[in-house]
């Protein structure tokens, strides 16, 4: 009997919430918060039925084929510093733990590979405070989540085309796109260098992994954008491959690979993989 | 207690009773799936079932399935060839010539669409009708005879039961939406997965070949690059299972014509163009999963190259050059090509060990499995 009295104060407590609800703002509650993405060329909205011109060294034209990326661990931060962590909905297809996957094509004009299924925001539920201003997230999957087998592991661990194989992980970034030279120019950031069996596990010579850390970011009315005039701006999306020191029209994330670096550094990465900060051009707040 | 109370209660009682004799009448059908394998998807509307399974085993094999009696699924779909045929394109049942290579069928169960380029055929049950009931090409010509085909099957006793068994609710359970069904939860059954790969992937780290382990990491390696597109479980990008939530389309063009020097195949087979008449989707075909490879040539949607080694060597050049004949044209300049297709070089040992891979995607259980096999031989 001593017990069932317990709990009472804490259901008049429970009762209160509401109220408490309604000031708001005040951390004492959770919200839900949508952090929302907006890929973009430039200042346009990028859309799979569009060509976009002047981009890149070569002022080449491009054309949307493939996007989708994974994030995770995103995270609020408060004016004074303090940060919460989003606790993400765990929708069964997009989000799962602290990952999820974004899909900003939708599988019709030059899109063609893709799903008409899009994702262009993260959901989940962090306190109620107004005074959020910066948001840091993480890209890709974490080095321990990266050798799950794609064919089992649960969405969105198990979106045919984000994985590679398991000694090579999942694509963190899938970023496929058509230029005036190239039927397509690829940008697949993942590990590298990975070795190892599914027996006794891989390791990378490079993680590739890089967090993104932005400011001036209120959730409630801005979008983090993705701007690929910034991202392409200085890579070559014309040039024609060798054969010999470059394989492939693109950065397939192999340290070897030529074109990568000047990607990689508008991702938050020096040309062997290491994390550097973030230049507000590709990831930027609008 | 009430009378009224005792009522309700024992409703209660007798309900739940009812309900769990339900639930073990639709308890669900035991997969046998390797370890790593995910359940396979099925339509809600034909869930798989013992008895679905083997009726579907009997009209596989079963040569009254065609118009004139004379095919059946397995006359181009063999067991020891991990169902395919040996044949570069098979003849239907009268004689057409169906223009693209019998594929195989080990881990059907698992691919997004199914023919080697239709984007809309995503279950088994529609791609059976394809060869069920065509014209062009006419493949089992079921269709042109139906009516005496169902007859053949109602007129055996044998068939009669395993309907029935299959379809219990079904009154008269003999007709060709049944035939589609079971056909199609016989070949999710088609599942391969303990060659030697699958042995390593499962830990037995002996099960490859020095040469075979070799080989792997040039399959997955950036200079062969065979696994962009031969990637997945099934060496395929094309896949899908029960819990897969976001549907690929990926079709590929390899490289292996350009009669026309625009990038165009031949007229017959012009991949998902033949689809979507959209010019870039020209030679555009889904990417074969490879488990079994090595006993299902020849290989390409066509069946135009003849062994693995040759393969690799069309795949080392880029693609191909047709030098002679109505298909001449230089495939390695096709513009629709995929770029990933490029020349790259491998010397002997690598070559070999590259095949020794190949071959280690060989599955005899599979091919030997006595549930896969010919009921009319048993």
């Amino acid at each position: 009997m001593k017990l069932l009295k317990r709990p009472l104060p804490a259901l008049f407590l429970l009762s209160a919430l509401p109220l408490l609800q309604a000031c708001g703002g005040d951390g004492s509650a959770e919200k839900k918060f949508s952090v929302r993405f907006s890929p973009q060329v430039g200042t346009q909205p990028l859309s799979c039925s569009a060509s976009y011109p002047n981009i890149g060294k070569t002022g080449t034209t491009i054309e949307l084929l493939e996007f989708k990326m994974y994030v995770r661990d995103v995270t609020l931060v408060r004016a004074n510093g303090e940060k919460h962590a989003l606790k993400l909905d765990q929708d069964g297809t997009w989000q799962r733990d602290a990952i999820a996957l974004l899909d900003f094509e939708d599988g019709t004009g030059t899109c063609d590979t893709g799903s008409p299924e899009t994702r262009m925001e993260v959901v989940g539920r962090a306190p109620d405070f107004n005074d959020y201003t910066g948001l840091e997230f993480k890209v890709g999957l974490p080095e321990e989540q990266n050798h799950l087998d794609g064919a089992t592991a649960p969405a969105p661990l198990n979106s045919p085309g984000m994985w590679w194989s398991w000694k090579g992980g999942y694509k963190f970034v899938r970023l496929d796109v058509r230029s005036t030279k190239n039927a397509t120019w690829f940008f697949h950031l993942g590990a590298s260098g990975c070795t190892g069996s599914t027996a006794e596990g891989y390791t990378c010579a490079s993680t590739n992994q890089s967090t993104v850390a932005l400011s001036g970011f209120d959730p409630e009315a801005n979008q983090v954008v993705l701007d690929l005039a910034a991202l392409y701006a200085d890579s070559d999306l014309d040039h024609s491959v060798d054969f010999k020191t470059d394989n492939i029209a693109g950065c397939m994330s192999s340290l070897s690979d030529p074109e990568c670096a000047a990607l990689f550094s508008q991702v938050g990465l020096t040309a062997e993989g290491s994390p550097r900060e973030v230049p507000a051009s590709f990831i930027r707040v609008r | 207690m009430t009378s009224r109370a005792l009522l309700s209660w024992s409703t209660a009682v007798l309900s739940v009773l009812l309900l769990t004799a339900c639930e073990e009448e639709k308890k669900p059908y035991a997969w046998q799936l390797p370890p790593g394998f995910p359940e396979p998807f099925v339509p809600a509307d034909n869930p798989m079932s013992e008895e679905k399974v083997e009726l579907g085993r009997h009209l596989f094999y079963d040569e009254r399935l065609s118009g004139n009696g004379t095919m059946s699924c397995a006359s181009c779909h063999e067991q020891q060839r991990a169902f395919s045929d040996a044949k570069a394109t098979p003849s239907g049942s009268t004689g057409h010539a169906v223009p693209r290579n019998s594929p195989g069928l080990a881990n059907v169960a698992y691919l997004a669409t199914y023919t080697w380029a239709n984007p809309v055929l995503d279950t088994l049950e529609k791609q059976a009708l394809v060869p069920l009931f065509a014209e062009t090409p006419l493949e089992l010509g079921m269709g042109t005879r139906l009516a005496e085909v169902l007859q053949r099957l109602r007129e055996d006793a044998r068939y009669k039961e395993l309907f029935q068994a299959a379809f219990p609710e079904d009154k008269d359970p003999i007709h060709e939406d049944n035939v589609v069904k079971a056909l199609a939860s016989f070949q999710r059954t088609m599942i391969s997965g303990n060659s030697p790969y699958d042995r390593y992937l499962q830990g037995d780290s002996t099960a490859l070949s020095a040469a075979a382990r070799r080989g792997m990491e040039l399959f997955f390696g950036e200079r062969a690059e065979c696994y962009h597109c031969h990637s997945g479980p099934h060496q395929t990008n094309s896949f899908r299972s029960k819990d897969t939530k976001l549907s690929e389309r990926d079709f590929q063009n390899t490289g292996l014509y350009n009669v026309d020097g625009l990038g165009a195949y031949p007229v017959n087979n012009t991949g998902l163009f033949e689809f979507t008449n959209n010019p870039k989707d020209m030679g555009r075909f889904r990417v074969p999963p490879l488990r079994n490879v090595s006993l299902t040539a020849p290989y390409m949607h066509d069946g135009s190259i003849a062994t693995l080694e040759e393969v690799l060597d069309f795949y080392m050049a880029g693609g191909r050059e047709v030098t002679s004949g109505p298909h001449a044209g230089d495939g390695r300049t096709n513009p629709l090509k995929n770029p990933l297709v490029r020349p790259f070089e491998l010397d002997a040992q690598e070559r070999a060990d590259l095949i020794a891979f190949l071959e280690s995607l060989t599955d005899m259980d599979f091919v030997n499995d006595p549930r896969l096999s010919n009921p009319f031989e048993e």
